[in-house]
């Protein structure tokens, strides 16, 4: 009897060893991968930033025209929320620009692995989106391209760091917890 | 959706609550003004009324709702669909045509660079001039455009909301489809405010007929020689002509052998003589008639017919 539950305390301790190393291993690369999917999702707000430009020179288009096009054109998480806010724009609902475009920001929040700065400096870009001429509407949006490839740049060079880190740390505090609880 | 409830719908909140309320018949209501700090009014029925806070409309200024900056800040985020950069054209020249054909007019501070209109800040005054089709008000006047021989070059003269334009549009559309007694033609229209077709992403949203193309937002005279050049249109039409460029685009639309419909702000035919730039075109009898409009018996009231000649007839 006592042989048995010996044998069954061993098993349980090992399955929840286990578990405990799977689950800070896992935490560890879900960090990585959510920084992975940040710098895409930075790289799809660029290539929508540098089509929303060529819309608003040459297309002459209106926002909710320009976001529906160039939302269409990039097929990703950032092209939907463009879409999104296009149609939002288009309903015109008798709500302001600024607080249509809050309130999509928080959508954009909750669906994209972007950070609190990146969603402050689409704030401002917000606050920037009604210019009434053509030139001063463009050089906002160089504007914050510009920023978004700083943020990209960076981002590229710690990546690599950073998922190490990341991967490594999670299974460090896994074996951490399992020494500590044995 | 309508065409009234689009309309409203570039309205600011407040003002699209009290302006929906209105009793009116929306056939009937020709302009919406705003001023900043003023009485809501309008125009219905060639009479002006005061609104309301409750959407009752008054001839004086009792309860009258007084606009404020910020009804004209959101009414022109609307109308501009939060992009103003995107008429920074239409600005220039002071209105903006929306969706529907209405053309809203636009006031404030001129910004002045290189002698020219460069924008204008500040906007405090809007008039919203509603576009109404009238489908059949061309067809007291189609024998007198078109007989068996083909279309007489027209010229329709009238002063502003006077109707000249709706005249036009219908006759596009008469010509366009043909009537029992004479096949459609195809028919060119160079709609350099958008007043015409009111196209919208390229679409009229106003019936101009089956055989009818049209150039949307172009300037007349460049208009007129692209559709010779590649729709090959049987008549062309254009509202508005004025400056010696037009001049020329219609003469070289007559040598093309197409004929031209064309209407021209004034009050009779002496007015036209009496202008420099457009008087060349009575004087070597461009125009085979004449069109004289005003608003005495109703808005398209056909005041009088003219021959080449200056006859009336």
């Amino acid at each position: 009897m006592n042989e048995f539950l010996m044998h069954r305390e061993i098993v349980c301790k090992t399955l929840g060893v286990c578990l405990i190393f799977i689950a800070a291993a896992g935490g560890g690369l879900t960090y990585s991968r959510r920084l992975r999917l940040r710098l895409e999702q930075l790289r799809q707000l660029q290539q929508l930033m540098l089509l929303l430009q060529g819309e608003i020179r040459y297309q002459c288009s209106t926002l909710p025209e320009a976001f529906l096009t160039c939302g269409n054109q990039v097929k990703s998480v950032c092209g939907s929320w463009f879409m999104e806010t296009g149609k939002r724009l288009n309903e015109m609902e008798g709500v302001g620009f600024q607080e249509i475009w809050e309130q999509q920001l928080l959508n954009l929040q909750k669906d994209t692995m972007l950070s609190i700065s990146n969603i402050e400096d689409l704030r401002r870009l917000g606050n920037q989106l009604s210019y009434p001429d053509k030139e001063t509407q463009i050089g906002a949006l160089k504007l914050y391209s510009h920023r978004l490839k700083e943020q990209e740049d960076q981002l590229t060079k710690e990546l690599p760091v950073k998922m190490k880190l990341g991967t490594t740390l999670g299974v460090l505090s896994g074996l951490f917890l399992i020494i500590l609880l044995m | 959706m309508d065409k009234e409830q689009e309309l409203w719908k570039v309205f600011s909140i407040h003002l699209r609550n009290i302006l929906t309320s209105m009793n009116i018949d929306f056939e009937r209501l020709q302009e919406i003004r705003l001023r900043v700090w003023e009485p809501l009014i309008i125009i219905y029925d060639n009479r002006e009324f005061f609104v309301g806070k409750s959407g009752r409309l008054n001839t004086c200024m009792n309860d009258t709702y007084t606009v404020t900056p910020e009804d004209i800040r959101n009414t022109l985020d609307f109308i501009s669909r939060y992009s103003l950069y995107a008429y920074e054209d239409e600005i220039r020249q002071g209105f903006i045509t929306i969706q529907g054909g209405h053309r809203v007019g636009i006031a404030g501070k001129v910004v002045m660079e290189e002698g020219g209109i460069k924008t204008i800040r500040h906007i405090a005054f809007l008039n919203i001039r509603l576009s109404h089709q009238v489908k059949g008000c061309g067809k007291e006047l189609l024998p007198v455009v078109r007989d068996e021989n083909g279309v007489r070059h027209t010229l329709i003269i009238s002063p502003p909301r006077c109707g000249k334009t709706t005249l036009l549009r219908d006759l596009i559309r008469l010509l366009s489809d043909g009537t029992e007694k004479h096949p459609g033609v195809t028919v060119g229209v160079v709609d350099e405010r958008s007043e015409i077709g009111a196209c919208y992403q390229g679409i009229p949203q106003n019936d101009l007929g089956k055989r009818t193309d049209i150039l949307d937002c172009c300037p007349k005279a460049y208009g007129m020689l692209m559709l010779i050049r590649s729709m090959s249109p049987t008549v062309v039409a254009v509202d508005e002509i004025g400056s010696r460029e037009d001049i020329e685009a219609i003469e070289y639309v007559i040598n093309a052998g197409c004929s031209i419909l064309a209407t021209v702000h004034g009050n009779s035919i002496e007015d036209i003589r009496n202008k420099p730039v457009l008087r060349r075109l009575v004087e070597e009898r461009i125009f085979e008639r004449y069109v004289v409009l005003n608003n005495k018996g109703g808005i398209g009231h056909i005041e009088r017919i003219f021959d080449a000649q200056g006859n009336s007839l």
